[in-house]
């Protein structure tokens, strides 16, 4: 009990420490506690399915578990649990697309997307509720590029700093914050019913 | 400068940001942890979102693509040489023509057979008469005589055996038949069974007697002891 309350008082980089140096099992689950829920939040986001990100979040820690070495201590335990949870997110999102055959969002040409009209947005009107507002946002973050949302999830909703996202995707600042705006811009023009509000 | 820029996007998708934020936090299942332990102590450690890839499957594809571009080139392209009849195609036949074909097919192949026995058994007749001129008459009398024209003669599709014709006799045929009946006039010519081959040219010639040539040793060595015994009485007496 009172190694419990010792271990919960540290930090995540002090806690994967006591787990890589002494296998305390413990202190393995407090960082799962801390982290499943924040990484669901990313997967779910990113991914669009439920089950798929409890899966995910799932290998991740099981990755960690298994990996748990492989961490070293100059980077933060967040950039480096999150870039583990991404990385598998992106693997099933490569998979759907090898799956879908009919799919539209495969070319690279970024204006492409759209132009075409989003049927599915309910009328300004009648998005007054919350629900359906969200709904609408998350709806519409999953039709822009993976790679501008996988940016625009980091920041704006998981609130990473460009720093750490850039720690995170291993690309550089200037893409990422280039990736952002692009990102952001499509989800502007999807969501302009939205905002007209 | 930048600062100005990152101010300014800020403010272009100031909007943006806060529905992105407003979002409700999803979070992981209740047993989320409970699973993942479980998986733990089991040693469960198979990455579900990993799917195998099935290599074996794209490894053989140019093989499967080969063997099945063969099977059609060789069933759809290729002229067949022989004129099979397409039973699709073709108005099937009635069943007296069936019957009739079928008939007309194993009467052939009956006179065929019939004509052969015939030959084989004149011959041996006429070897059989050189060899024994008197006939017995009451051997004639006990072999069964039948009509030529009967229906179960004519009518019965019989099938053709692969045997030599000249050798083998049909038994059945030959004692249904009429020259079975009348032909061997001495008695003495037998028919014999279909396939075993037997011909009158190689007659049974019996049992080879041991006994006498015992006998014949016996008695040269008879000759040979008295012609010594005379030697040896010779010389006592010299």
């Amino acid at each position: 009990m009172t190694l419990d309350k010792n271990l919960s008082s540290l930090t995540d980089e002090d806690l994967i420490k006591e787990f890589q140096d002494n296998n305390t099992i413990e202190a393995y689950e407090i960082l799962v506690k801390r982290f499943k829920d924040p990484l669901m939040n990313f997967v779910y986001r990113f991914v669009g399915d439920k089950d798929v990100s409890s899966d995910i979040v799932q290998d991740t820690m099981i990755k960690f578990y298994l990996n748990k070495d492989s961490y070293q201590s100059i980077a933060k335990f967040s950039t480096w649990i999150y870039t583990i949870a991404g990385n598998l997110a992106k693997n099933e999102l490569k998979r759907r697309n090898r799956r879908s055959m009919l799919s539209i969002s495969n070319s690279d040409d970024d204006e492409l997307t759209l132009q075409i009209e989003d049927k599915k947005f309910v009328a300004p009107d009648r998005a007054a509720d919350n629900q359906i507002k969200n709904k609408i946002v998350h709806n519409a973050l999953q039709r822009i590029k993976p790679v501008y949302r996988e940016m625009v999830v980091l920041r704006d909703i998981e609130g990473f700093s460009y720093e750490e996202i850039v720690e995170m995707t291993g690309v550089s600042i200037g893409t990422v914050k280039s990736r952002i705006n692009r990102g952001r811009a499509q989800l502007q023009k999807l969501l302009k019913n939205i905002y007209e509000v | 400068m930048d600062k100005m820029n990152n101010i300014e996007e800020n403010n272009e998708f100031e909007k943006l940001q806060t529905l992105l934020k407003e979002l409700p936090k999803v979070g992981a299942p209740d047993n989320f942890e409970y699973k993942l332990m479980t998986r733990i102590h089991n040693k469960n450690f198979e990455i579900k979102s990993k799917k195998k890839k099935n290599i074996f499957f794209w490894f053989y594809t140019p093989t499967f693509a080969l063997v099945a571009s063969v099977i059609l080139i060789f069933f759809v392209f290729t002229d067949s040489d022989v004129d099979s009849e397409n039973p699709w195609n073709s108005q099937p036949k009635l069943l007296p023509e069936i019957q009739s074909s079928e008939t007309t097919v194993s009467s052939s192949a009956n006179d065929n057979i019939q004509a052969d026995v015939k030959e084989n058994f004149s011959k041996s007749l006429a070897k059989e008469k050189k060899a024994t001129p008197n006939v017995s008459a009451s051997n004639q009398s006990e072999k069964p005589s039948i009509q030529k024209n009967s229906v179960a003669a004519n009518t019965k599709a019989k099938p053709v055996y692969p045997f030599d014709k000249s050798k083998s006799v049909d038994l059945d045929k030959l004692l249904t038949t009429e020259e079975a009946v009348t032909a061997p006039s001495n008695g003495l010519a037998q028919p014999h069974l279909a396939g075993q081959g037997n011909t009158f040219e190689s007659p049974f010639s019996g049992f080879f007697i041991r006994q006498r040539e015992a006998e014949a040793r016996k008695e040269s060595l008879r000759i040979r002891e008295d012609s010594l015994k005379q030697l040896k009485e010779s010389e006592t007496n010299k």
